[in-house]
């Protein structure tokens, strides 16, 4: 029994562990970004960016995987361990092209065709595995298995749609691959964010979610399909699938109205985990933030402000780091506490550092996003402004105080993952013995 | 049965999407690019080379380096051919053979004819403007 228990906390460490590799590799990029660095002159750019993202898409991929593998109780299953080799062939053939500098060259897709294949494959058979269970899974949470079922829907569709550029219709036509490209990135990050949140409801344990009206999932799908077109307003893609994507965006108000209702509702401290309540609250408040951003950055005249800006790149950041990395780490140790105390104290403060690094980051690369939004819109525009490049030293500052953060919430996650259930049992006996010499 | 009917909205709506794209781009119009066999073989080094990583084409890449969609008509082909070969700031040197610079050239020359990015004013033409006539906007023909 306790073998079992220290089997599944050991696999989770993988989580935490790519988590804390991924930041690592993000602060070294900030430092080459945004300063001179001749020590860091034999790492390439062109190996650091993609492989940060790589490492990060994978924490999220694997979570989503143990999630159903721990607590959907899918361990014994045949389908589970052929995902999870699929996956790890994924990972190595991925690292081995990014690491030899043979990657495909795209945004967030990264690695070669064949990489794809087997993550198609991992992800075709975790879908299999939610169909065989869907029954047991929608007794448990309507909602939860309606948003994992379609996150996991929508990944396994943006990646197959971000390798539709083989075809040579696509191929050789620059704005159909780019509005193809944008989908694919738009939907496989919709896809995850909703298997987190989905993820998110069972982890709570609270009374089943009944299934939302059929409505909301006609917006909800809508928007998901449609949103792209806003990224390259200033394309030659069709004037419908702009005008849409106007549409599409603005309908996030529906629900941003909702959430906001939510957020002023919620009572974070009747929480029956004490650990949630700092990491949940972070997720609520930077979907909050992410929703008006994305909704700001869709109307066309202020789109031409900041798309293309750091404004988007911390738009991005503070929706995967304070949104995504919170949720893992929540799945993380609400997976790995079995028998063991969360170090509550060192949970708040590794979220207090990354908020304070995301309120930084905001307002640092906002600056630079304004300053050179507005410089490229004149006819003199120079593609660096030396003021948008000295807002950009808080980078490595805040790049420091954010991975010190993310490093404490690891370090705990890893410490849970890492402690065997003998060492705990032992020093629960001696705590016994300790009490009765005491009495 | 309402989850039926939420499988079908999902599949349905990701299915007639796919169509839309498909079929509505248009394959050749003054601004909607098709890449000539040497432009091909510029899209193919930008890729194999990670170009990506630290440039942009309609804001979509890095912020390492400038964003490279009209960089054709920004610093022209003898520019652009020097700084590849000889590398600048935190652009490296990059040896590659005439007909690859060629490639290249073709690519951004290519990029340049399907649009200006990024857009110059804030007040006007939102949905893009036409690389030849600034009264235009892009889907005007």
């Amino acid at each position: 029994m306790n073998s079992n228990i220290d089997e599944t906390r050991r696999a989770w460490a993988i989580a935490p562990g790519l988590l804390l590799v991924s930041a690592l590799f993000g602060w070294l990029a900030a430092i080459k970004l945004s300063l001179p660095s001749p020590w860091l002159e034999a790492v390439s750019f062109s190996i650091l960016r993609p492989f940060h993202t790589f490492l990060f898409i994978c924490a999220l991929l694997f979570v989503q995987y143990k999630w159903a593998d721990s607590l959907l109780e899918f361990k014994s299953n045949s389908l589970s361990l052929w995902l999870q080799r699929f996956f790890l062939l994924f990972m190595a053939s991925a690292i081995f092209s990014l690491l030899t500098g043979t990657g495909s060259g795209r945004e967030y897709f990264s690695w070669q065709p064949w990489s794809t294949a087997l993550l198609l494959l991992s992800q075709g058979l975790y879908l299999l595995n939610l169909i065989k269970h869907q029954q047991e899974l929608q007794k448990r949470s309507p909602e939860g298995f309606w948003l994992i079922g379609f996150g996991g829907f929508f990944v396994f569709w943006g990646l197959l749609e971000a390798e539709l550029r083989h075809l040579p219709a696509v191929n050789s036509n620059f704005i159909l691959d780019l509005s193809l490209q944008w989908h694919a990135i738009d939907g496989f990050w919709a896809g995850i964010n909703a298997s987190l949140y989905g993820y998110g409801i069972f982890l709570l344990n609270s009374k089943p979610k009944p299934l939302r009206r059929l409505t909301l999932f006609i917006i909800a799908t809508f928007s998901l399909l449609f949103t792209f077109g806003h990224h390259q307003y200033a394309s030659p893609q069709p004037e419908y699938l702009k005008n849409l994507a106007l549409v599409a965006s603005l309908l996030a108000l529906v629900s941003l109205f909702r959430h906001i209702r939510a957020y002023t509702r919620k009572n974070w401290r009747g929480l029956e985990q004490p650990y949630l309540a700092p990491l949940l609250q972070s997720v609520e408040w930077w979907t909050l933030v992410a929703a008006i951003s994305g909704i700001l950055f869709a109307i066309p005249h202020f789109n031409i402000l900041v798309h293309g800006t750091y404004f988007v790149l911390i738009h991005a950041m503070g929706s995967v780091i304070g949104i995504n990395l919170m949720l893992v780490l929540a799945n993380c140790y609400s997976v790995c506490s079995t028998h063991l105390n969360v170090n509550v104290r060192r949970v708040r403060d590794g979220v207090r550092l990354v908020n304070i690094a995301l309120f930084g980051l905001w307002f640092a690369l906002g600056c630079a996003g304004t300053i050179k939004g507005l410089e490229r819109t004149s006819d003199n525009y120079i593609p660096f402004h030396e003021i948008g490049q000295y807002c950009l030293i808080a980078l490595p500052i805040m790049g420091t105080v954010l991975l010190a953060g993310i490093g404490l919430l690891c370090g705990e996650a890893l410490r849970l993952a890492m402690t065997r259930s003998s060492a705990v049992a032992k020093t629960y006996q001696r705590g016994c013995l300790l009490s009765k010499d005491f009495d | 049965m309402v989850l039926s009917r939420v499988i079908i909205v999902i599949l349905g709506g990701v299915l007639v999407t796919l169509l839309i794209f498909l079929t509505t781009q248009p394959s050749n119009s003054a601004n909607n690019v098709v890449f000539s066999d040497e432009a091909l073989l510029g899209k193919h080094i930008w890729l194999n080379h990670q170009c990506q990583s630290c440039h942009a084409i309609y804001g979509l890449g890095g912020h390492m380096g400038p964003d490279l969609t009209n960089v054709m008509d920004r610093r022209g082909n003898n520019y652009i051919r020097w700084i590849i070969t000889t590398g600048k700031n935190k652009m490296p040197t990059f040896l590659f053979n005439p007909k690859e610079i060629n490639g290249l050239l073709a690519y951004f020359d290519a990029l340049q004819r399907s649009g200006v990015y990024p857009l110059p004013g804030l007040w006007h033409n939102a949905y893009g403007q036409h690389p030849n006539n600034k009264s235009k906007t892009l889907n005007e023909q």
